[in-house]
């Protein structure tokens, strides 16, 4: 094994130690940290400021945007008091009240030994539902003019009772006339009548046809 | 813990040159060299920072290639290499101790030095009567040469410096990179014949037991034999290559005190050990001198052999360059020392 003398030791312990100085490695480890920081820091700032520059543009798209949305809004108002006006108005038809019906009932009852003299008819409107009053004021003739008086009134209420709820027919007055009329050949007494009809403007729903092949 | 290199450049700083090999390593125990270079310097010239940066800019060009990092042998007046004798204490403690204690241990006052040491492994222990007591290599330099060393090298655009090393402790690792078996086991005697000194180095079964400077180097034979003959520093060294007789007797007498100097420490380590030294391992310049070589065994009466700190490497160097390393490469092997080194570590 040779001699190993190395007169160069200082020298390279200077050297090594110059280059693992503590200092200069904490030294760098302070700066890299700092560096690391300052990066972060920065990183940090970036990120504010562009979500700064986002608020600040969002801020500038709402204050344009304001004045066309109080517009939309007052447009909206006037669009909505619009359709309301008009689903009222349409509602208002859709639930009118169609009299054509209630009248070619009452003329199919009505025989012909039967004259009605006055006929009204209005409409009720309760809060449940709306309710159709008719008074029907008549002569009925015939050799008991009472009855076919009271004939009417059943038969008003069966055959409107068909089509309406809740049908009610009652006499307002019933009494017997002086006047004799001439019917089929025949004088006949005659009996004065008023009667009060009330239903339900709802209709009675129509049972299902049965289809025949 | 560090990456094992594997490839270094070890360079030698000499006085006279720098010298380089660029060795790898590719396997447990195989190594390559694939560069060298040879750079000679102005001696005269003071030695700064900036002038010995545009030196080694220079020789790591002439070299080419690359590498991870460098190791240094340098080898200065000033340095320290000292055997003291301590409790066992592991290396790093030892290290501090010096660089406090540096009078009581060295009895040199060492504060503007780097110093380093190493357990050196003994099979023979110092003192009988304490085991604990263990041998260290000591070795330093002045502060201020290893400041300028680094700055030199930072600004000549090398490679990180791995390792600096003093240049005899380079030619002991070299010899035991290249002669393992006679190191690990047989008492061996190296001499390092550089420019202004030369290096004596006794070991003996792994252990270094003996260091000695001798002011006596290739600078003081050159003038020597430039003196006595009268003649230029080529001529001197044609004559002395070809054996010239009044060269050689000349040479001789260059060699005397280095001879004397040489036999003394063989005669102080085989006083101490009882083993024989067979035989004189010389490196350096004058290595490559056969009439040097054969003066010296003449003059010692035993035989002194050039070695080859190369020699266990594979060589892989460019064949344009093939020769002129088979020539230096006996110059090398402080370099090489200082490389396998830095790759065995």
């Amino acid at each position: 094994m040779a001699l190993h003398i190395n007169l160069y030791h200082e020298i390279q312990r200077a050297r090594k130690e110059e280059q693992y100085d503590p200092l200069k490695i904490s030294l760098l480890c302070i700066g890299f940290v700092g560096l690391c920081l300052a990066g972060l820091y920065f990183g940090k700032l970036s990120q504010t400021m562009g979500v700064r520059d986002q608020y600040t543009a969002q801020k500038a798209e709402i204050s344009t945007l304001e004045p066309q949305a109080a517009a939309a809004k007052l447009k909206e108002a006037e669009l909505t008091a619009s359709i309301q006006l008009a689903d009222k108005l349409s509602k208002r038809i859709e639930d009118r009240f169609y009299w054509a019906p209630v009248m070619e009932q009452i003329g199919l009852t009505i025989p012909a030994n039967v004259q009605i003299t006055k006929l009204t008819g209005d409409i009720s409107v309760t809060d449940a539902s709306r309710r159709i009053g008719i008074a029907l004021d008549g002569i009925a003739a015939g050799e008991q003019p009472r009855k076919v008086a009271e004939d009417i009134r059943l038969a008003l209420i069966d055959n409107l009772g068909e089509k309406y709820k809740n049908v009610t027919a009652t006499f307002r007055s019933l009494d017997d006339s002086t006047e004799q009329v001439r019917f089929e050949g025949k004088e006949m007494p005659t009996a004065l009548f008023s009667i009060n009809i009330t239903f339900s403007a709802t209709a009675v729903p129509l049972a299902p046809r049965t289809v025949q092949r | 813990m560090a990456k094992p290199l594997t490839s270094v450049i070890g360079i030698d700083i000499g006085r006279y040159a720098l010298k380089s090999v660029l060795m790898q390593k590719k396997g447990a125990n195989r190594y390559v060299v694939t560069n060298f270079a040879t750079h000679i310097v102005d001696d005269t010239a003071e030695q700064t920072s900036s002038e010995l940066g545009r030196n080694i800019k220079a020789l790591l060009k002439h070299m080419g290639g690359s590498a991870k990092a460098c190791a240094v042998a340098v080898s200065h007046p000033d340095a320290i290499l000292r055997l003291i004798e301590q409790p066992e204490t592991p290396t790093h403690i030892l290290r501090d101790a010096l660089k406090l204690n540096s009078t009581m241990l060295l009895n040199q006052d060492c504060k503007s030095y780097v110093l380093d040491c190493e357990l050196i492994p003994s099979t023979v222990p110092i003192d009988p009567t304490n085991t604990r007591q263990k041998q260290y290599l000591v070795a330093g330099i002045p502060r201020t040469h290893v400041v300028e060393i680094g700055t030199a090298f930072y600004e000549g655009g090398a490679p990180p410096v791995a390792s600096l090393q003093l240049a005899p402790v380079a030619v002991f690792n070299a010899f035991e990179f290249a002669n393992e078996e006679i190191f690990n086991n047989n008492a061996f005697f190296l001499l390092d014949i550089g420019h202004n000194g030369a290096t004596i180095l006794l070991g003996a079964k792994r252990e270094l037991v003996l260091i000695r400077n001798v002011e006596f180097g290739g600078r003081a034979l050159i003038d020597t034999l430039c003196n006595l003959s009268g003649e230029d520093q080529p001529t001197v060294l044609r004559a002395l290559e070809q054996e010239d007789e009044v060269m050689v007797e000349n040479a001789r007498m260059a060699l005397m005190g280095l001879a004397r100097e040489i036999g003394s420490s063989i005669g102080f380590f085989e006083g101490r050990r009882e083993e024989p030294i067979r035989q004189v391992w010389v490196s350096g310049g004058f290595a490559k001198s056969k009439t040097v070589l054969r003066v010296l065994s003449e003059e010692l009466r035993m035989p002194c052999m050039a070695w080859n700190a190369t020699e266990r490497c594979e060589i892989n160097v460019p064949s344009s360059k093939r020769n002129q390393f088979s020539e230096e490469a006996l110059d090398m092997s402080v370099a090489c020392g200082a490389a396998t080194e830095a790759l065995q570590a």
